[in-house]
């Protein structure tokens, strides 16, 4: 009688979800801009340093292509081959693409880690292809300034993004 | 399964050995003067090819290690996928398919390969993801 009564007890015990808790899981998770600052809540610092350095480096890039004034520094500016304008062009969509997937995946609290570490990956082979193309077709001794500069700016765009990666793994989500 | 992941690791095995065959054998044909599709192309030729055979070969190289040491794959294989298909698009969007003279062999090989490989590499990156991350 005793033990029967110990696992009503029990049963009456048990914790179940409410209807709202209920809801909140089934409900799809809404893609909007209104949650970044919930969707980041759980991020350490190191990584929302990171994120606002990337984003405002590449909100500049945007506004600097778009004024023209970065042509006459890039390859096709300083070669005039339409190859390499084409090969310019692909990897701005390409940034600009991996800019936009990486937004949506931080609004869909998506893992990061495996994402940042292929854009690191593809950074690295923009770095070293473009590194080696500009070695090419500068001229000494002003073309070896542009591409340590160049170089050294990617450099520190994949180091960020390396270092975004480890934060991401430190983060609540 | 299994034996889907040993087929795709032999077709990125032997691509890989075909643009490694390849790039010597442009080498010995004269580099970038081998490479006659356009004015340009025969520029950007010289600077691209060795740089990338070595970038994606360094990768590749990173797998196997990783592979014999038992470590987890999946990262590895989608930096290399990720690449490939960059460099796939640029190559033909931008450079007029430059790296492949259509009169070697190991060009013709590596032509008809490489969407294989692309396939391939995919599919091993997705069977990699499933295997690390949904059975442990």
């Amino acid at each position: 009688m005793a033990e029967n009564k110990l696992s009503e007890d029990k049963l009456n015990k048990r914790q179940t979800l409410s209807k709202e808790e209920l809801s909140a899981l089934l409900e799809p998770e809404a893609l909007s801009i209104s949650n970044f600052r919930e969707a980041i809540s759980g991020k350490t610092w190191l990584f929302k340093a990171g994120l606002f350095a990337i984003t405002l480096a590449t909100t500049t890039y945007l506004a600097l292509y778009s004024a023209d004034v970065l042509d006459r520094f890039l390859s096709f500016g300083w070669t005039q081959h339409y190859g390499d304008y084409r090969l310019h062009q692909i990897r701005f969509f390409v940034g600009f693409l991996m800019l936009v997937v990486f937004y949506i995946c931080i609004l869909l609290r998506k893992p990061l880690n495996a994402l940042l570490l292929c854009y690191a990956g593809l950074l690295s082979y923009f770095l070293i292809s473009g590194t080696s193309r500009l070695m090419v077709v500068l001229d000494e001794p002003n073309g070896l300034r542009f591409v340590i500069g160049y170089f050294t700016l990617h450099l520190a765009f994949v180091l960020l993004l390396l270092l975004m990666a480890r934060e991401e793994r430190r983060s609540t989500w | 399964m299994r034996n889907a992941y040993n087929i795709a690791e032999l077709i990125v095995g032997v691509f890989c050995a075909c643009v490694f065959l390849h790039t010597f054998t442009v080498v010995e044909m004269g580099g970038a003067e081998a490479i006659t599709s356009s004015a340009d192309a025969y520029q950007m030729a010289q600077d691209l090819v060795y740089y990338r055979a070595a970038f994606t070969g360094g990768l590749l190289g990173l797998y196997i290690f990783f592979r014999f040491t038992k470590r987890p794959v999946a990262k590895v294989l989608t930096i290399v996928a990720l690449i490939s298909w960059v460099a796939f698009i640029e190559d033909y969007l931008a450079l007029d398919n430059i790296f492949y003279v259509s009169e070697s062999l190991t060009g013709k090989a590596t032509q008809i390969l490489r969407p294989v490989y692309l396939v391939a590499i995919v599919y091993m990156t997705c069977e990699a993801y499933r295997r690390e991350y949904h059975h442990g």
